[in-house]
């Protein structure tokens, strides 16, 4: 009997498999429509797993403009499901949006970031209630609510989390808050399913061929060429500052790293600790040989890490970097409560300039955020996103679709105020130029901002 | 029906028609629900449950160690993880098939037990937990993190094989899979190999004096359980479609020990059902519609509270889990009574009862008497058989040398026959 | 290597520190306490949560509140959780202990979220150097405590009643509770004095690295494990000495293997564990396996 009911069992099994793959499910995951977006039209659809487009009843690697065959067949994943995953909200056409607009936010909450999951509830919704001068926004008759999920600092998480956003919450966009790891994850998500996906701007090589990713600011490749500057005619150490670099092991920085190392040159010691690490175990590595300790630490890894690092540290480095996390108030309020007093006068770069210089109220942007009740800098950087992400669904117009919104953006400039002016154009999703450039200052416990919208030093 | 004096455990001889077809639709029905659901959910929610089935899978890999050979094992997820990583690397780096890489991440899990199965022919008790802990911890920290076969922070991609790109079609997937682990698993009990294993378990000394090939056998348990938990990595790394040294902390690692230990060690129902929870538990929490948006994110603090909290319960309370809760059901399903008989429960009452009958392992645990001078358990309370009695203090009689009577209310984890002295 | 070799020191102490509350536990329960590490850090934030305003209490009355707090948390775990397991096997109290670990973190978590935070020192200020390694008055602190303790626990057991009652309970509970000792209130006493060893441990570790929810579970609890075993499971001189030892051998393990190979720390306290255990598993010092 025992044997009869597992045959039974396994043949129910096995139809369902077969039944699970629904027909059409290919064909459904195709742009359509409008030009001017890649792919869009000749029914090829973006592979991240290679970067390249291909038919996906062929597996064929086409030309996007075109849709004819290029060259050779691309490997398993690309013949059908690109990235091998589901499309029940992946088609383009899916996301045309009805009187709710539905913004999905991901960021590390648990894990090593000290990112406060309070300062991210509050903020996120702050510009779509107070933003129309104190009154609740509306993008062409539409509402916009923000839905948020905490990707624990894990880059399979994040992709869930953004499947969950999309499909369960029927996301229209899905906008990446910090963690490189974790955007590179879902941008690769969202490409395989073609939903518009933004944050600010991290790793830039590996996305420079997704259609759907735009950089809301510099990428760490392209601060890192402003840092190289900055440590050579800023610091007291120049001319020939002795720099650490100290980049976590993952491929996503290795861009930022190679591009920070080509415009600095030699003098240059890179140590690479893996992501689980504790900050406390490096603090000999900077420290420990008397003679040769750098003038500058480079950090290209989780606030929490650094954090360790400098609480830990014997010496007394300059400490300079590139980023969104590692300008953030509590960053600053917990390095200076450490003995070692080395936070003062760290600089890092950040897409929104200190909530120090909002208090000032030198801006509209500064006094409306004020207005709306707004208390942090992670509630003042959500503002300065979500008044860009205004500005680029205002510019798509009243007939808003994820392709509409994507030829929209790609063709136009945004200036937010907050965030570095962003220019963008159909090659080139990283339309921003500038960073602010932030200061640590302990006797406040808090960032302060030293400059605003650079762009070389 | 059989007239016969029915001793505790054994089964009836000869069910009627009406108690078999009650049987057959109870499991089918079970069998049926499982199947069916993923059908009628969204693509997300079923790349959410998949979690369950390969929880089940790694809590059955561990039973095997925990449950049949009596083993602590603290750091599974240098199994599992290892299983995980090579399966990606399988299938991404060396661009293997899919089919190919499973078998091999369960030979490299199997392979990496077997070396602590070494050391754990050396060590017992205490020490080999600590060592099985410390295995975990290095594994994750030092093996899992080297760039160059792990991709470090970026994580190891593991694609999913054509035939199963969808999610719903990889949870069957997964279903499939488990359903293969449970039929080793049952099989693995009833053969010569289970038996040695299971014997070992009871008296290490006892069962080598039989004729029991101790180091042979204990070696084998430990490469078994390798093997599944291998299986399970490669499961989970291709659900997961991204693996990271991160998905196998140490907190993890406690969390599949505390399933296990819930589902009831060497109760295969119970370790798939206590996986199960542990696994869904998250999302149900957060699917409730209760729940405010904000509450999202403390969701994943509450879970391991709760965990710790059900196992604390379990070993004080439960120490069988849930597989002792589920006694009474699956006697039921496997052709036995559901209640005692009064007569049963009357004729315990006046004496201690050994067993009479050869009694089938997966049904009754040993030491199951109670003793004279306790109550009986009420009739209304559908109680197993065999329930330890509640926490009390060791009968005076109790205390002579380090073996201890049969009769003892307190049952342990991993049911040695002795008590601990020592390490 | 000098170098190393003072800055392991440095770093052992508060491995020494855990380990001497482990063995306390192992000496009087028999059994190993993965939430040794967790009484330390209930004391941290308790002091922490005390001494930031508000309420803003001086350092010295938020430690003795953080001590206080530790206490009663071995002592309810110790009612709740280890007399219940009392008669089970080993291994039920030691998965026992490990949950209460866990439900500790996710309480930390729970109440005051993930992020780092640091612990003001007792003493601020620059401290001294040796042999080129900068010793901070906190970490000198630590060294004095670490000798302190030992020397206190050392005497406990082998000069005063009460101690011997702890070792004879842990032997056999049964005939000494029959020779009229109260075995339910020896034991008490030995997990408060264990939690009050592991809150003192975790508010000297506190100020010299930043804290977060688990840390001394995540960061000090499996060397100070070594550090035990290495020494001896059963002895208090060889906990202080093997928590030392362990320092060492991480500093110069990390120093020796080279860079490519991750948490080379790590892979160096396993390596001594093992080694420990399958040649000598009774420790250095230690008279039983």
């Amino acid at each position: 009997m025992k044997t009869r009911a597992l045959a039974i069992l396994s043949v129910l099994a096995l139809l369902a498999v077969a039944c699970g793959q629904k027909p059409g499910v290919h064909a459904r995951g195709v742009a359509q429509g409008l030009t001017g977006i890649p792919g869009a039209g000749t029914g090829a659809v973006f592979d991240p797993e290679t970067g390249q487009y291909v038919d996906p009843t062929t597996g064929q690697v086409v030309d996007p403009g075109t849709g004819t065959a290029v060259g050779g067949t691309t490997t398993a994943p690309a013949a059908g499901n690109p990235g091998g995953t589901s499309t029940g909200a992946g088609a383009a056409s899916a996301g045309s949006v009805g009187k709710e607009i539905v913004i999905g936010l991901h960021a590390p909450v648990t894990g090593a970031a000290p990112v406060r999951s309070d300062s991210f509830n509050t903020g996120k919704d702050l510009y779509w209630n107070f933003g129309n001068k104190g009154k609740k926004v509306t993008v062409h008759g539409r509402t916009v609510k923000v839905v948020f999920r905490d990707d624990r600092y894990n880059p399979s998480t994040a992709r869930a989390k953004c499947q969950e956003l999309a499909e369960g919450e029927k996301a229209f966009l899905l906008i990446g808050g910090a963690g490189t790891d974790q955007i590179k994850a879902c941008a690769d998500y969202a490409a395989a399913n073609g939903i518009p996906y933004l944050s600010a701007g991290v790793l830039e090589d590996a996305l420079r061929g997704n259609p759907y990713y735009f950089a809301l600011s510099m990428s760490y490749k392209q601060q890192g060429k402003l840092l190289a500057q900055y440590i050579k005619k800023r610091l007291p150490c120049r001319p020939s500052c002795s720099v650490m670099a100290i980049v976590t092991d993952t491929a996503n920085f290795d861009d930022a790293l190679q591009g920070f190392q080509a415009a600095y040159g030699n003098n240059v010691t890179v140590v690479r600790p893996s992501k689980s690490a504790r900050g406390s175990q490096y603090a000999d590595d900077v420290c420990a040989d008397v003679a040769n300790q750098p003038d500058v630490v480079f950090p290209l890894t989780s606030p929490t890490f650094f954090l360790e690092l400098e609480g830990s540290a014997a010496c007394d480095p300059q400490y300079v970097g590139v980023g969104v996390s590692m300008g953030l108030d509590t960053v600053a309020n917990v390095g200076c409560a450490s003995s070692t007093g080395s936070m003062n006068g760290a600089k890092f770069f950040s897409p929104s300039y200190s909530y120090d210089e909002v208090n000032r109220q030198r801006s509209a942007p500064d006094k409306a955020f004020k207005r709306a009740g707004g208390y942090d800098d992670i509630q003042f950087l959500l503002w300065g996103l979500m008044r860009t992400i205004h500005q680029m669904l205002d510019e798509t117009g009243p007939n808003l679709s994820r392709q509409s919104f994507i030829a929209a953006v790609q063709g136009s400039s945004f200036k937010s105020e907050v965030f570095p002016d962003l220019k963008y154009s159909p090659n080139n999703h990283f339309g921003a130029s500038t960073v602010h450039v932030l200061r640590a200052d302990c006797s406040k416990r808090a960032f302060v901002t030293e400059a605003k919208n650079r762009s070389g030093f | 029906m059989a007239a016969t004096a029915v001793t505790p455990g054994t089964r009836v001889g000869r069910l009627s028609v009406p108690g078999i077809s009650a049987r057959v639709a109870a499991a089918g029905i079970i069998a049926l629900a499982v199947f069916l659901l993923p059908l009628f959910l969204e693509e997300f929610q079923n790349n959410q449950i998949t979690r369950a089935p390969v929880y089940a899978i790694i809590g059955l890999s561990m039973n095997v160690l925990m449950g049949h050979l009596g083993q602590i094992s603290l750091g599974h997820q240098a199994f599992v993880g290892l299983g995980a990583f090579v399966s990606g690397f399988v299938a991404t780096e060396l661009g293997l098939s899919f089919y190919l890489a499973m078998p091999i991440a369960g030979l490299f899990g199997a392979f990496s037990a077997f070396l602590l199965g070494l050391v754990a022919l050396r060590l017992r008790g205490l020490y080999l937990a600590l060592i099985t802990l410390a295995y975990g911890a290095v594994a994750e920290e030092s093996l899992f993190n080297i760039r160059a076969l792990t991709r470090g922070g970026e994580g190891m991609p593991a694609p999913r094989p054509a035939e199963f790109q969808s999610d719903r079609a990889y949870l069957y997937l997964s279903l499939i899979v488990l359903i293969l682990v449970l039929v080793i698993d049952w099989r693995l009990v009833k053969s010569k190999a289970g038996r040695a294993i299971l014997a070992i378990r009871h008296d290490e000394r006892v069962a080598a004096t039989m004729g029991v090939n101790v180091t042979f056998y204990k070696t084998l348990a430990f490469m078994i359980s390798g093997f599944l938990a291998g299986m399970a990595g490669s499961l989970f790394a291709h659900w997961q479609q991204t693996v990271v040294s991160n998905d196998f902390v140490l907190d993890v690692a406690l969390t599949w020990v505390f399933m296990t230990v819930v589902g009831g060690l060497g109760s295969r129902a119970g370790v798939v059902i206590g996986a199960s929870f542990f696994a869904l538990f998250p999302f149900i929490m957060e699917a409730l519609p209760l729940i405010p948006d904000t509450w999202h994110d403390d969701v994943p603090r509450w879970v391991p509270l709760i965990g710790a909290g059900l196992l604390l319960t379990t070993l004080i309370l439960y120490p069988g889990g849930i597989g002792q809760q589920l006694l009474p059901v699956r006697r039921w399903l496997a052709g036995g009574p559901f209640r005692e008989h009064k007569k049963d429960r009357k004729r315990k009452k006046q004496k201690a009862v050994e067993p009479t009958a050869p009694v089938p392992q997966e049904l009754v645990h040993p030491p199951a008497e109670e003793l004279p001078t306790e109550e009986a358990p009420a009739p209304a309370a559908d109680r197993a058989t065999v329930q330890d009695g509640p926490p009390a203090e060791p009968p005076p009689e109790a205390a002579a040398g380090d073996g201890q009577p049969l009769g003892t209310p307190k049952r342990g984890l991993l049911r040695r026959g002795f008590r601990r002295k020592g390490a | 290597m000098l170098s190393s070799i003072v800055n392991g020191l440095i770093n052992g102490t508060i491995y020494g520190l855990v380990a001497i509350g482990l063995v306390l536990v192992y000496k009087g329960a028999r059994v190993f306490n993965f939430a040794q590490g967790e009484f330390g850090t209930v004391a941290v934030f308790v002091a922490w949560i005390l001494n930031t305003d508000p309420p803003g209490l001086p350092m010295w009355l938020a430690i003795l509140a953080g001590l206080a707090a530790a206490t009663m948390f071995g002592l309810l775990v110790e009612r709740l959780v280890v007399r219940p397991l009392s008669t089970s096997p080993g291994v039920n109290l030691l998965v026992a202990t490990a949950g209460v670990a866990i439900a500790a973190i996710s309480i930390q978590l729970l109440l005051g979220e993930a992020e780092a935070r640091v612990l003001n020192p007792l003493v601020a200020g620059e401290g001294i150097t040796v042999a080129g390694i900068p010793v901070r008055p906190q970490q000198m602190i630590m060294i004095g405590m670490l000798g302190v303790v030992a020397l206190f626990l050392y005497l406990f057991f082998t000069r005063t009643s009460v101690g011997l009652a702890v070792l004879a309970t842990s032997q056999d509970p049964l005939a000494t509770n029959l020779s009229g000792i109260n075995t339910k209130r020896i034991s008490a006493l030995v997990w408060g004095m264990a939690a009050l060893l592991g809150g003192v441990a975790g508010l000297l570790q506190g100020p010299v690295t930043v804290f977060f929810p688990g840390f001394m579970t995540a960061t000090v609890l499996l060397p100070a494990f070594t550090g035990a075993v290495l020494g001896g499971m059963t002895s208090l001189p060889g906990a202080f000495v093997g928590g030392l030892l362990v320092g060492v051998a991480q500093d110069v393990g990390s120093q020796v293997i080279p860079e490519a190979v991750t948490g080379s720390a790590e892979l160096t306290v396993f390596a001594l564990l093992l080694l420990v255990l399958l040649i000598r598993p009774q420790g250095l010092l230690g008279k039983e396996a």
